[in-house]
C-alpha cells in the first residue's frame, strides 16, 4: 500500500519540488542578470580597515552569532542548533552522494537491490525502491550496494550524524514545545542583565520539526532493523519534506549558502551590515 | 494598485540588488535578530522587532514581485499588503537606527539594515515619508537649500564666522589647490557650537593644507541616511565632487560623523554607480598620522575615558582600531565598554533616532542599555568619533544621572585630541600655532581678504538682507549656547548689528 502510494506521489512531489526550486532560484538568477549590483567600498579610502582574511570572516559569520549571542541567551537552543546542523549537513551530503552513485549505476545499466524483497540484484527502478535505496543508505543492503568496501566507514560516519541529529533535534523540539524557541532565557551581557524575551511556537516550525523528528526516529529504527519496511515510511516522510521544501523556511538551506557568502564578503571589507 | 503603493513597489524594484533578493529569500523569520536590537530588548515591543520591518518588505516582495505570490494573491490565497498596511508600518522604519547590530546575531548574517534602507527609500520615493514633518523638512531643505536643517549659506558662514572671529581664529575659505576640502556635516555646524573651532585649531596647529567651501555646507548625511533619498544623495555627492574639482583639491576630508563615514566608505559607490572620484581621508586617520609624525604635539590626559564605537564608523565601516590608537596617544586611562567594537550597543541617535522628536521618549527608554554600559566602565568621560552619537550620549548621561548637572560628560574624539594638544602646546609655549592656517600664512592682504573668514564676514555685510541675518543670529539658540561659555561673542554680535544699521560707518 505505502509502496504503491510512493510510486504514485514521488513523481508529483519531485515536479512540485523542481518547479518551486526553479521559481525561487530563478529570482536570484534574474536579479544577478538584470538588477543593479552593490558596487563595493570606496577604493581610495585612506585609513580603511585592512581586509579581513576569508577564513576569519567566514568564522565570524558562522560562529559569531553563537559565540556572542545564542550560547549566552539560550544555550539549550544554541547547542541544539549546532548539533542538529552538523547532523543535517552530514546526512544531506550522504543522501546526495547516494543519489549520485545510484544515478551513475542506473546509467551504466547495473542492477540495483530490491529493498522490499531483500534482493541484492534486481532491475526494480520504481520510485519507491530508488527512494528506499537513498533514504536507507545506512542499512546493510543499500550501503553495500552504494559504497562497496567503504560501506562500514560511511555507516560509521552517519551513525555519528544520527547521534547528533537525535540530540540536536530533541533540544530544538524541547525549546519549541516549551515556547523557548528564540527566547532569551539568560543574560547576554552585563549591560542587558535581566532582559528576558518570550519565545514562540509557530505552526510551521512545529510541523517541520515534528516531521524531522519522525524522520530521524524512522531512520534509527530502520538502521537498527527494529521495524521491517520502515525505510518506506522514512522515504515517505522525506518526500513530504521535499514538498514543503521550496515553500517554507526550509528553503534557507539553499539561500543560506548565498547569504553566508555575501555576509562574509561584507565582513572582509569591514562593512558587516 | 493605488498610485502610492505602485510607487512604493516600483522603488523596491528599482533599488533592490541581488544581495537584497538573497536577504528577503533567505530569512527564516526565526526572530533571533531581536537579540541584538536595543529598541526591542529594552521594550519587548514586537513593533520594534527587526522583523516587524523586514516582514512588511518581504510581504510586499512576495505579493507583488514574485510569480507565485502574484498568482496566489490573484486567487485570493494570499493577502497582499495594502497601502494602509504600508502606511501603518511606516513609523517602525524610523524607530530603528539602521545600526546593523541585528546582523551579528542572525545565523545567516542577513542585513536588516539593508531592508530598512530599501523600505525608507520606498517610503520616500512614494512620497509617503513626507507625512512625517521632520523627514519632509529634511527633503525640502535639501532640495531647496542643500542644507538639511534649512540654513542658508550666509547663515552657516555668519554663525561659524562669528564664533571664529570671537576666538581670533582664521580658516582658509575657497583656497584653490589646497590639499584637503573640509565640509562639515549639517548636524555638526548646526548643533555643536564649537565644532568648527576645535577642529580648525587642530588643523591649523598641525599645519595642514585645507580649505573650506563657501558653496557646499552640508555633506548630505541626513538625506542619505534619514530620508534615504537616493536621487538627492547622488546630487549632494556630485556637488561635493564638483566643488573639489573647482577648488582643485587633492583629497576630501571626512570629518567626525559616523553617517558621513559610512556614506563615503560604502554607500557613495552605490548612489553614484561608480566609485567616488576623490580619495577620502577620515579626520581620525589624519589626526593619527599627524600625532605619529609629531606634527600634532599631544600630552596625554589623565582622565578616565571610555570609547563609544559609532555603529556607522565601526560596525559599518570597520574603523574601530584607529580610534583606539588615537586614544592610546591622548589618554593614560582608557577603559573599554563591554561589549565593544562591532558588538557595541548603538547610541540610538543615528539615522533619525535623535533628529525625529517623536522618538525622544522611546530613545531615552532604550538608552538604558547604553547608560548601563557607560556606568559599568566607571569612566569620567565618554568619547566618540561621531557628532550625532555625542549628542545622543550626552542626553543619555543626563537622563540617567551619569553626568553632574551642567557637566558635559561626552566629547567628540577630536575634542579629546584638542585638549591633549592644547596641553602640549601650552607647555611648549606654542599656543599661537592654532590660530592661523598654513594656507593663509604669508599671503598678501588682498588674498587674505578674499580667503579668510574675516574677509567673508565683511562680504556678508554687503548682502541686501544682512540685517535679517543679524536678526537671525541674535535669536539663534546655538549662538546663545555658545555665548553661555564665550560671553564675548555678544560684543561681536553687537558689532555686526552696528554694521547692519550703519553699513558705511
Ligand atoms: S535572525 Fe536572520 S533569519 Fe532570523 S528572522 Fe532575523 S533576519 Fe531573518
Ligand atoms: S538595524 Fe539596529 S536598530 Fe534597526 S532593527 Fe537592527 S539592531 Fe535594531
Amino acid at each position: 500500500m505505502l509502496i504503491t502510494l510512493l510510486d504514485i506521489v514521488a513523481p508529483i512531489v519531485f515536479t512540485i519540488f523542481l518547479v518551486g526550486l526553479g521559481l525561487r532560484l530563478g529570482r536570484l538568477l534574474k536579479a544577478l542578470l538584470f538588477r543593479q549590483h552593490f558596487r563595493g567600498v570606496t577604493p581610495n579610502f585612506i585609513g580603511a580597515p585592512p581586509r579581513m582574511p576569508l577564513g576569519a570572516a567566514l568564522k565570524a559569520v558562522l560562529i559569531g552569532p553563537f559565540a556572542h549571542f545564542h550560547r549566552k541567551s539560550n544555550s539549550l537552543w544554541g547547542y541544539g542548533l549546532i548539533a542538529y546542523h552538523i547532523a543535517i549537513i552530514t546526512e544531506v551530503t550522504g543522501y546526495t552522494l547516494s543519489a549520485l552513485i545510484l544515478g551513475a549505476r542506473l546509467l551504466a545499466g547495473q542492477p540495483v537491490p530490491d529493498v522490499a524483497r531483500h534482493l541484492e540484484h534486481s532491475y526494480n527502478t520504481s520510485p519507491s525502491n530508488l527512494l528506499a535505496i537513498i533514504f536507507g543508505n545506512g542499512e546493510a543492503l543499500q550501503s553495500h550496494f552504494l559504497f562497496g568496501s567503504l560501506a562500514p566507514v560511511f555507516v560509521g560516519v552517519t551513525w555519528v550524524a544520527v547521534g547528533f541529529a537525535v540530540v540536536g533535534n530533541m533540544a530544538l523540539m524541547i525549546t519549541l514545545l516549551l515556547r523557548r524557541s528564540s527566547a532569551i532565557v539568560s543574560d547576554m551581557d552585563e549591560a542587558s542583565r535581566g532582559v528576558r524575551v518570550a519565545g514562540r511556537r509557530p505552526w510551521d516550525r512545529m510541523l517541520v520539526r515534528t516531521l524531522i523528528f519522525c524522520i530521524i526516529w524512522t531512520e534509527l529504527f530502520a538502521r537498527l532493523e527494529l521495524v521491517p519496511g520502515i525505510v518506506f515510511v522514512h522515504a515517505a516522510l522525506g518526500l513530504a519534506l521535499f514538498t514543503l521544501f521550496p515553500f517554507t523556511y526550509l528553503f534557507h538551506i539553499v539561500y543560506g549558502f548565498f547569504a553566508i557568502a555575501v555576509a562574509t564578503r561584507r565582513r572582509m571589507v569591514g562593512t558587516i551590515a | 494598485m493605488e498610485g502610492e503603493l505602485k510607487a512604493f513597489v516600483e522603488s523596491l524594484e528599482r533599488n533592490m540588488t541581488p544581495e537584497d533578493v538573497i536577504t528577503l529569500e533567505a530569512c527564516m523569520d526565526c526572530k533571533l535578530c531581536g537579540h541584538a536590537c536595543a529598541w526591542y530588548l529594552a521594550t519587548g515591543d514586537e513593533k520594534l522587532h527587526p522583523t516587524y520591518k523586514t516582514k512588511l518588505i518581504r510581504d510586499v516582495y512576495h505579493s507583488y514581485m514574485t510569480l507565485e505570490g502574484r498568482v496566489a494573491t490573484a486567487l485570493g490565497l494570499r493577502k497582499a499588503p495594502t497601502l494602509e498596511d504600508v502606511r501603518e508600518r511606516m513609523q517602525s522604519f524610523w524607530q530603528c537606527t539602521a545600526c546593523g547590530r541585528c546582523t551579528l546575531t542572525c545565523p545567516l548574517g542577513l542585513s536588516t539594515r539593508r531592508v530598512v534602507r530599501l523600505g525608507r527609500a520606498a517610503y520616500t520615493d512614494a512620497g509617503l515619508s513626507r507625512a512625517n514633518p521632520t523627514i519632509k523638512s529634511i527633503i525640502e531643505n535639501t532640495e531647496n537649500l542643500r542644507h538639511s536643517f534649512g540654513l542658508t549659506i550666509p547663515q552657516v558662514i555668519g554663525r561659524v564666522g562669528l564664533f571664529l572671529q570671537n576666538e581670533g581664529i582664521e580658516v582658509p575659505v575657497e583656497v584653490h589647490g589646497a590639499d584637503l576640502l573640509f565640509v562639515c556635516p549639517a548636524a555638526g555646524n548646526t548643533k555643536i557650537p564649537d565644532y568648527g573651532i576645535k577642529m580648525v585649531k587642530i588643523l591649523n596647529a598641525a599645519g595642514v593644507s585645507y580649505t573650506v567651501s563657501p558653496r557646499v555646507v552640508d555633506t548630505g548625511t541626513e538625506i542619505d541616511h534619514i530620508a534615504v533619498h537616493h536621487k538627492l544623495s547622488r546630487v549632494m555627492l556630485e556637488e561635493w565632487e564638483a566643488e573639489a574639482d573647482r577648488l582643485g583639491v587633492k583629497q576630501i576630508l571626512l570629518v567626525e560623523c559616523g553617517c558621513d563615514v559610512r556614506t563615503l566608505y560604502a554607500e557613495a559607490s552605490e548612489a553614484l554607480g561608480r566609485p567616488l572620484k576623490y580619495p577620502v581621508v577620515s579626520v581620525d586617520a589624519l589626526m593619527l598620522e599627524l600625532i605619529k609624525d609629531g606634527r600634532l604635539p599631544v600630552e596625554p590626559l589623565n582622565t578616565r575615558i571610555t570609547l563609544h564605537d559609532p555603529c556607522y564608523a565601526t560596525r559599518l565601516s570597520g574603523l574601530g582600531e584607529i580610534f583606539r590608537e588615537i586614544l592610546s596617544y591622548v589618554t593614560t586611562d582608557f577603559v573599554e565598554m563591554t561589549p565593544n567594537r562591532e558588538y557595541n550597543y548603538c547610541c540610538n541617535g543615528g539615522a533619525g533616532g535623535m533628529r525625529l522628536p517623536e522618538n525622544t521618549e522611546l530613545r531615552r527608554k532604550i538608552s538604558v542599555l547604553k547608560a548601563n554600559q557607560i556606568k559599568l566602565t566607571g569612566a569620567e568621560l565618554v568619547t566618540t568619533p561621531c557628532v550625532v552619537c555625542s549628542l545622543s550620549l550626552e542626553d543619555t548621561c543626563n537622563v540617567y544621572g551619569l553626568a553632574q548637572p551642567g557637566e558635559r560628560m561626552v566629547q567628540v574624539l577630536f575634542e579629546v585630541v584638542y585638549d591633549a594638544m592644547e596641553q602640549a602646546l601650552a607647555r611648549r609655549g606654542e599656543l599661537d600655532r592654532m590660530y592661523m592656517p598654513a594656507e593663509l600664512i604669508g599671503r598678501d592682504p588682498d588674498f587674505f581678504d578674499a580667503h579668510s573668514i574675516g574677509g567673508r564676514m565683511a562680504m556678508l555685510a554687503h548682502l541686501p538682507d544682512f540685517d535679517k541675518l543679524v536678526d537671525w543670529l541674535e535669536q539663534d539658540p546655538i549662538v546663545k549656547r555658545f555665548a553661555a561659555t564665550h560671553p564675548s561673542v555678544m560684543d561681536q554680535l553687537r558689532g555686526l548689528r552696528e554694521l547692519a544699521e550703519c553699513p558705511n560707518c
